[in-house]
This record gives C-alpha cells, sequence and structure tokens, in this order.
C-alpha cells in the first residue's frame, strides 16, 4: 500500500510539475513584461493537443528519427526514478549520481543523431552545438557531485542533496549550487545559454534541433525537456531548502520549484541570450567555481 | 591445458593448410571457421575450468632452447584475456571470410588469412606464457603477423609507410622488453615468471628502470601517449576484421603484459601509480580530441582505441594507486574496472571497426563526408553502428557505462581520504572524454549512416553478406547483455583483477558480492530505460494509427532547394569544441574566400596533423641523427669489413673473458 502510494505521488509529479513549472516560468516573464500571459497550464494543454495530433516525417529519415524521442523520454524518466521526487527516491544505491548524468548523456545522444537524420544544415548546427556545450557542463556536473559527495558522504543524489550541517559545508555547497545552475540553464537550454522562445533558427540549440518532429514525438521532446528541468531543480531546492514540518516534504519540494521557477524567468527577464562563442567562457567559470568548492572540501 | 595448446595448434594448422593445401574457394573458408571455432571451443572450456572451476593450471615441458623450459599456465587474468581473443577473434575471422570474399581481389586472400590466424595463435600462446622466452617468442610473433596484416594491401604507399612505421614502433618496444626481461632474469637468475616473482626486490635505480622499460615496451603496442604513432596509421591500412583484432585485443595486449608484470613483481610506488593515472588521462584526452577533428572513419575509431586505452590504463593506475596506500578493495576496484573496460573495448571497438569495413567495402571510401544517408540502404550495418556507437560513448543501457562506472566510482568515493579527493579533478577529466566520445560518435554515426547520401557511392551502397553481418550482430548482442547483466563480465573482471592485485578468494568475492550488487541496479535501470522506451514507442504507435502520418521533405527553414551537400559537414561538426581547444590541435586551415562581387572560386580546407607524429618525432630523429653522424662512418655497406667487425668483436670479448 505504501509502496503503492509512493509510485502514485510519483507519477503525480512527474506527469504534472513539468509543465506547471513551465507555464511558471512563462507566467514571470510575461509578469515582468507587463503583460498578462498565457495560463498557467498552457503547456499542458499544448502536450495534450499534441498527443492527439498525426505526423508529418521527412523523407529523409529513418527509424532513428523516430526513436530518438522515445529514448530521451525514456531516459528522463528513468533519472526520475533515481530524484527524491516525494520525499524518497524510487530508488537509491551509491553511485547512481553518476548513472543520473550518464542517462542525461544517452537523451542527448539519441536527440542528436534524431536531429542529423533529418539531414538538415540548421539542425546539424543545432546538434553541434549541443554536444559542444554539454561537453564543458559535464566537468562543472561532476566536480559538483564530487564536492556534494565528500560533503555527505555518500554518492548517491539522495544523500548528497539534503541540507547538511557547518558554515565551511556550506560554502562548498553554495559554489556547488552556483556552478549547477549554470549546469542546468546549460543542459535545459534556458536564456542566457539558449533562448527556448526565440525565432531565428541560427541561434537555437535545442530548439533547432527538434524542428522537424510534431505530434507525439514532439509531445515527448517537450515533456521530457521539462521534465528534466525539474529534476535539476528539485535537486538544487533540496539542496538550500530545509524540509518544512507545516508541508511535508512534498510540498516543501513544490513551493521550492514555484520558487525556482520564478527565478528562472526572472533571470531571462532580466538578460538576453549570450553570444555563442561567450557560452563556453561561462561554462568554465561554472568549472572553476566547482573546482573551488571542492578545494573547500580538501580540508 | 591441453586445451590451451590445442587452441594454439588449431589456429596454427588452419593457418598453414589455408595458406598451403586448402588455397581457395570454400575449402579455405571452412579450414578457416574450422580452426576458430575448434579454438573457440577448446580455449572457452578452458577459461571456464579456471574461471568458475577455479582451478590454476601449469604445465611445464623440457624444451630444446637453450636456458629455458616451456611452461604455460592459466589463471583467471590469462583466462580472462584468451576468453577476449577467442571471442573477438572469432567474430573478426568469420567476418574476416564475407570481407575477403566481397573485396573481389582487392584483400589477397591467403596473406590476410594466414597472418590472421598467426596473429590469433600467438595471442592465445602469449597469454599462457610463463616464461620470458615463451613469451618473447610468441610477442614476436604477435607483432609480425599484425605486420603482415597491416601491410596486406602493399600496392598502396600509404599502406607501405604504415607497415613500416607499425615494425619499427613494435621493434623499439620489443628491443625494451627484452632489456626488461634481461634486468628481471638477471636478478633472479632464471628467466621463469615464477622465478621473477620469487626473487628478491631490485634496487631502486633498477625498480626505475623496469617501470619505464616496461612502460615503453608494453605501452608501445598499446599505444600510450605518446607512443601511439604508429596506431591511427596502422589500422586504416590493415583490412578491417584484422583491424578489429588488432585494436579490439592486439593493443590491449600491452596492457595485459603490464598487468602480467604487476602480478609477479607487487606493487609500484605511490608516484609511479600516479603518474600512471595522469598519462592514462592524458592519453584519453588526447586521443579523444583527435577522433573528433577526423574525416577517415577508420582513422577516427583508432584514435578513440588511443582513447579507451587511456581509460583503462587510468583504472591500472588507480589499481596500483589502492595497492600504494595499502587499500586492497581499492586496488580491486581500479584494477576490476580496468578490465572490465578492457573486455567492453575489446566487444564494441570490435563492432565499429568491422561495421567501417561494412562501409568502406559498399561506399568504396574511408571519407566520412562522402558518406551519409547510408541508414537507408544498409539498414542492419547502420543499427549495428549506432549500438557499437552508443555502447563507446559509455550509456546506460549498454557495456561500455559498466566500466566507467566502476572507475568513476573509484574516483568519487566519499570516504577517500582527504589527500586523495584530487581524484575528483579526474573524474571530472573523465567525464570531459566522455562528453568527446559523444561529439566523435554522433559525428561517426550520425555523419555516415543518417542524412542524405553525398556521394553516388554513398546512394547506391548495398547490404554486405551474412558471414559479415552475422558476427557483427553478435557482438552488439554481446554489447547489449553485458550493458544490462553485467554479472558474469564483473565476475570474470573481478577474477582476475584479484590475480593482479595478488588477492586472496575471500577478499576478492566479497568486493564482488559488493559491487554486483550495485552494478545489478545499474543494469536494472538500464532494462527499465528499453521497457519504459518499447512501453513509450507502443503508445506512440497507437496514437498515431487514430491519425494521420504523412511524408514530406525536410523543413529547410524557408529554403526551398536544400541539396545533400548543404548538410552539416564532419569539419564543421566538432568546430564549437575544437575552437575551444585550438592550441592544442593546432588545426591548420587553407582558406580562400570568396573575393569581389562576382567571386567565382572559394575554398576551405582543413587538416590537424598527429603531433606527436608530425611535430615531435622529426625534432628527435634530427637530433639522433646529429648524434649519430659520427658512428655512421662505421656503416659504409662494404661486406669484407663487416666480417672483420664481427671477427674483431669476438676476440675482444675472448680476451676479456681470459
Amino acid at each position: 500500500m505504501e509502496t503503492l502510494r509512493l509510485v502514485a505521488s510519483y507519477l503525480m509529479m512527474v506527469i504534472l510539475a513539468p509543465p506547471i513549472m513551465l507555464g511558471i516560468i512563462t507566467k514571470t516573464k510575461a509578469a515582468v513584461a507587463g503583460r498578462k500571459g498565457p495560463p498557467v497550464l498552457q503547456p499542458l494543454y499544448d502536450t495534450i493537443k499534441l498527443l492527439g495530433k498525426g505526423a508529418v516525417y521527412s523523407k529523409t529519415t529513418t527509424w532513428m528519427f523516430r526513436l530518438g524521442p522515445v529514448v530521451s523520454l525514456a531516459a528522463v524518466l528513468a533519472a526520475a526514478s533515481l530524484v527524491p521526487l516525494v520525499g524518497a527516491p524510487l530508488i537509491a544505491f551509491n553511485g547512481d549520481a553518476i548513472l543520473f548524468a550518464y542517462l542525461f548523456a544517452l537523451g542527448r545522444f539519441v536527440t542528436v543523431t534524431a536531429a542529423l537524420d533529418t539531414g538538415s544544415s540548421f539542425e546539424g548546427m543545432g546538434a553541434s552545438r549541443e554536444v559542444a556545450f554539454s561537453s564543458l557542463a559535464e566537468p562543472a556536473l561532476i566536480l559538483s557531485f564530487a564536492s556534494l559527495a565528500y560533503r555527505s558522504g555518500g554518492l548517491s543524489l539522495a544523500q548528497m542533496f539534503a541540507p547538511h550541517g557547518g558554515p565551511s559545508a556550506a560554502a562548498s555547497a553554495i559554489l556547488a549550487l552556483g556552478s549547477l545552475f549554470v549546469v542546468l540553464l546549460a543542459e535545459n537550454s534556458r536564456i542566457p545559454i539558449d533562448d527556448p522562445n526565440t525565432h531565428l533558427e541560427l541561434t537555437m540549440i535545442h530548439e533547432v534541433m527538434v524542428l522537424d518532429h510534431g505530434g507525439p514525438d514532439l509531445a515527448f521532446i517537450l515533456h521530457g525537456a521539462g521534465l528534466k528541468l525539474v529534476l535539476m531543480t528539485s535537486l538544487l531546492v533540496r539542496l538550500i531548502l530545509p524540509e518544512m514540518p507545516a508541508v511535508g516534504a512534498v510540498g516543501s519540494l513544490v513551493l521550492g520549484l514555484a520558487a525556482a521557477a520564478v527565478v528562472i524567468g526572472l533571470v531571462e527577464s532580466s538578460m538576453a541570450r549570450l553570444r555563442l562563442v561567450r557560452v563556453p567562457q561561462l561554462l568554465v567559470a561554472a568549472i572553476c567555481a566547482a573546482t573551488f568548492g571542492l578545494i573547500l572540501t580538501l580540508r | 591445458m591441453i586445451l590451451l595448446l590445442a587452441a594454439v595448434l588449431a589456429l596454427g594448422v588452419a593457418a598453414v593448410l589455408s595458406a598451403s593445401l586448402f588455397r581457395h574457394g570454400h575449402a579455405a573458408r571452412i579450414i578457416v571457421i574450422g580452426g576458430l571455432a575448434a579454438a573457440a571451443i577448446a580455449g572457452g572450456a578452458l577459461a571456464w575450468r579456471v574461471l568458475w572451476g577455479l582451478e590454476v593450471l601449469d604445465f611445464i615441458r623440457p624444451w630444446l632452447v637453450p636456458g629455458a623450459v616451456f611452461h604455460l599456465g592459466i589463471d583467471s587474468l590469462s583466462a580472462c584475456f584468451l576468453l577476449l581473443v577467442l571471442i573477438v577473434g572469432g567474430c573478426a575471422g568469420v567476418y574476416g571470410e564475407g570481407y575477403i570474399a566481397a573485396s573481389h581481389g582487392h584483400v589477397p586472400a591467403i596473406p590476410a588469412r594466414f597472418f590472421f590466424l598467426v596473429l590469433m595463435a600467438s595471442m592465445a600462446l602469449l597469454v599462457g606464457a610463463r616464461s620470458a622466452i615463451l613469451f618473447m617468442v610468441a610477442w614476436e610473433t604477435m607483432a609480425l603477423a599484425a605486420f603482415g596484416l597491416v601491410s596486406c594491401e602493399h600496392g598502396k604507399p600509404e599502406v607501405r609507410k604504415a607497415g613500416f612505421l607499425y615494425l619499427l614502433c613494435t621493434h623499439i618496444g620489443s628491443l625494451c622488453l627484452l632489456a626488461l626481461f634481461a634486468l628481471l632474469g638477471r636478478n633472479a637468475g632464471s628467466l621463469e615468471f615464477s622465478a621473477f616473482a620469487a626473487a628478491p626486490a631490485l634496487p631502486a635505480a633498477q625498480r626505475t628502470a623496469v617501470f619505464v622499460l616496461a612502460l615503453v615496451g608494453f605501452g608501445m603496442k598499446a599505444g600510450f601517449m605518446p607512443l601511439h604513432i604508429w596506431l591511427q596509421e596502422a589500422h586504416p591500412a590493415a583490412p578491417s576484421h584484422a583491424s578489429a583484432a588488432m585494436s579490439g585485443v592486439m593493443i590491449e595486449m600491452g596492457l595485459y603484459g603490464l598487468m602480467r608484470l604487476l602480478a609477479l613483481l607487487g606493487p609500484v610506488s605511490m608516484p609511479a601509480a600516479i603518474f600512471l593515472v595522469a598519462l592514462g588521462l592524458v592519453t584519453a584526452v588526447f586521443g579523444i580530441m583527435f577522433a573528433m577533428v577526423q574525416r577517415d572513419f577508420k582513422r577516427l575509431l583508432a584514435y578513440s582505441s588511443i582513447e579507451n586505452i587511456g581509460i583503462i590504463l587510468t583504472g591500472v593506475g588507480l589499481g596500483c594507486c589502492g595497492l600504494a596506500s595499502g587499500s586492497p578493495s581499492l586496488a580491486l576496484l581500479g584494477f576490476s574496472g580496468a578490465i572490465l573496460h578492457t573486455i567492453n573495448h575489446g566487444l564494441f571497438k570490435s563492432l565499429l571497426f568491422l561495421s567501417a569495413g561494412a562501409i568502406y567495402q559498399a561506399v568504396g571510401t574511408r571519407d566520412i563526408e562522402a558518406c551519409g544517408g547510408l541508414q537507408k540502404s544498409m539498414p542492419w550495418t547502420c543499427g549495428l553502428t549506432a549500438i557499437g556507437a552508443a555502447a563507446i560513448c559509455g550509456l546506460p543501457p549498454l557495456n561500455g557505462f559498466t566500466g566507467e562506472w566502476l572507475i568513476y566510482s573509484w574516483l568519487l568515493r566519499p570516504d577517500i581520504g582527504h589527500g586523495m579527493r584530487f581524484a575528483a579533478l579526474a573524474a571530472a577529466i573523465l567525464g570531459v572524454v566522455g562528453a568527446f566520445a559523444v561529439v566523435a560518435f554522433s559525428k561517426c554515426y550520425g555523419l555516415t549512416c543518417l542524412g542524405q547520401p553525398r556521394s553516388e557511392a554513398a546512394r547506391n551502397a548495398k547490404e554486405p553478406s551474412w558471414i559479415m553481418l552475422g558476427p557483427m550482430a553478435l557482438l552488439a548482442a554481446l554489447c547489449a547483455i553485458i550493458g544490462v547483466f553485467p554479472a558474469p563480465a564483473l565476475y570474470v573482471a573481478f577474477a582476475a583483477a584479484g590475480n593482479v592485485a595478488r588477492l586472496a578468494r575471500p577478499a576478492v568475492s566479497s568486493g564482488l558480492d559488493e559491487w554486483s550488487r550495485l552494478l545489478g541496479v545499474v543494469g536494472l535501470l538500464g532494462a527499465g530505460v528499453c521497457a519504459l522506451s518499447a512501453l513509450l514507442w507502443s503508445l506512440r504507435r497507437s496514437l498515431l494509427r487514430r491519425r494521420g502520418v504523412a511524408a514530406g521533405p525536410t523543413w529547410g527553414c524557408g529554403f526551398t532547394a536544400p541539396t545533400a551537400r548543404m548538410q552539416y559537414s564532419g569539419a564543421s561538426y566538432p568546430v564549437p569544441v575544437t575552437r575551444v581547444f585550438t592550441a592544442l590541435l593546432a588545426t591548420q586551415e587553407e582558406v580562400h574566400p570568396p573575393l569581389g562581387y562576382w567571386p567565382v572560386k572559394a575554398s576551405f580546407a582543413s587538416r590537424t596533423p598527429d603531433p606527436a607524429l608530425e611535430r615531435w618525432l622529426p625534432v628527435l630523429v634530427a637530433k639522433c641523427e646529429d648524434w649519430l653522424s659520427v658512428p655512421r662512418r662505421l656503416q659504409h655497406g662494404r661486406l669484407q669489413l663487416y666480417l672483420l667487425y664481427v671477427s674483431a668483436f669476438l676476440v675482444v670479448i675472448l680476451l676479456w673473458k681470459l
């Protein structure tokens, strides 16, 4: 019974949290710009609409193009089982943090190859940028994981991403947090690294790779991207936000996610996308921050 | 032990028969496949007995060679490598029959068969050799057989060049090994491996000499940076099934040698262990960065072999760190990660080389820029390539992840001592290597197999015969099985690692229990990804069944007449990464931009030369020529005077002994 409830609440989080979070980001941006903006649940309506639509496939494409959205969503779903979304994760073991990082890499690999399958030069360009920037984000991610693992004494996400005492631990956690926030923006194609709402294919990274997808495939991609954002954000939220007894584990996570969505919305409203040549510099800065965080744990 | 001899003999006899009595047609094919199968059965049974029956076998007979006995022995480490040789080599050999037949005479059948079987036999003998002389005999046979394979198509000048470069390198390596065994033999008073192990510890200076000699001798074969110079030249030159066996197992024999030496001589010091880790990481980063920028896909694969050798060496170094710091569990973890990755690399790299061969035969070029769109015409080959590419990137439901995960687990151990926490930096470098592998292999697979055909040959490509696809499918299946169900491979890796770390059985099995439980969960989640994918796939199908599915052109962003040549090219694909590392890669670009109002001609060419081969080696060679200009006067080509040298030398030696 307990397991059933856990799984049910997990499913609720996995299905509902991504569209709502994206909705809040859009709403925040609209509010800052003085617009009313679409309803918070608009991304969910979009997904449902897309699931009911047919699809148009390019004659150039093969099964890889069709497999891409499916496997990338499956990889993110598997990664979700490692993240404590309802107080505890479905599966936790020593070393699951590395699996988490590599499941995202799997998602990236299939998305990139699906993009190359179209033979479009724009999608090739997006693929090329995606693999380049993610390979610079990778060391920042692993170094932050390392300092969090040393701080908490376990290489499991549930253990690593929890408040742990001590001011020196806090300092390293803050550096890891900063670094991971940049990684989050990069991995989820947000401003200042990528602009999900841009209308010029030449400047896009993630969105340009999925230009040719439509119908259920696009629904899978959009939901997977949202879920990826939720997963990484909820890890960061758990790192800084202690569990509030008044609302329980799930409640505090949901509140934290909403707050994080507002922060992301504010970041996106207050700055423009970086020039592409500047993106590696930002990511290298994230690597440096993570290295400093690691050095602080060395004492 | 008779089984090992039977396996070697089966391969040797098949080699001789295929080159003498049964040279042509079906008879030759049956001989080769029969020899490989017989060797696989005999060797497999032997490996089974050693690995799961926990026997350690020894076989000693007198030998005609002065000062040596014929000593064979099989422990878990040998059995593990024997299994790898027979599986990978067997698949490559069967494929080779199809490859030779489909090459219509481009690959000379008789030397290709003969040298391949000799290579197999020598590797099987090598892992069993327990005396330095037998080891060197097997080692040299292996080196020469590989030379024969590399120079199979010796009509082409670049093949001859690659062959001689390889021959030179392998002999420098062998020279170091001879010196190494001489040093060890003098200390032990015998050239038996068991005597090496029992001998008193060497003085410090000699220990350093042994370490350096072993590193150069074995590293030359394995391809440690900067000793890799022959690798990226030889692998593209050899026929594909030979490259698969060379890259999948032969270069790993260098690591076998290193681990065998560790098992004999015991732990190295901490600085030496850290040096090994650093060398491994440098090799890995270097290999994958140069893999990214290649446009010949077999060269790309060769550079990626350097990368994987680097990862394995990192694991070996970590094992040595564990030994040096007195922690058997860390030693076991490092070595088992290295050995598991060795097994995995053998499987996916040979798979990729085999599919590269199939694509090369179908398109007639190894140039990525001339391929594209092959997945339509060669669905099986390209599907298997996709599996290999995902596996080599270390992506979860496949085997590549398991070995890397063990190495990561070593590096990111939270309970590691404060001083060792710098290991996290190594983990970050490994992360970069993994991400760069995604760049290299999404390029290799994506631009070769996907998109639109970039040439007429690519448009008309044909699927290879089943005799070529079958072995590839077997290798791909093994990649998937180890990824989802890693327990047996992990067992083998731990048993072999126990030999390297010289640990007793109970210590090994307690470590195995811990890690196979954790890796079991990893495999389970990998299976979960597969199951979820299947579920989502059927959901997608049922959703689409109700609505229409239409076909159209690729969205050209408003441009209505895109051509295949406008696709993203292999040269531009890795540029966002390579721009960041310009200083390291030193890519040479030749740009003639369009000029004037009505430009007629514009061109762009880029090339990334290997720094060790094309920048550092010429300097070294020039220096050596300077130094050797005086003694060179002795080398004048007059035979009579040479004979005089010999007799003078003999007289001097005799006088000295008197």
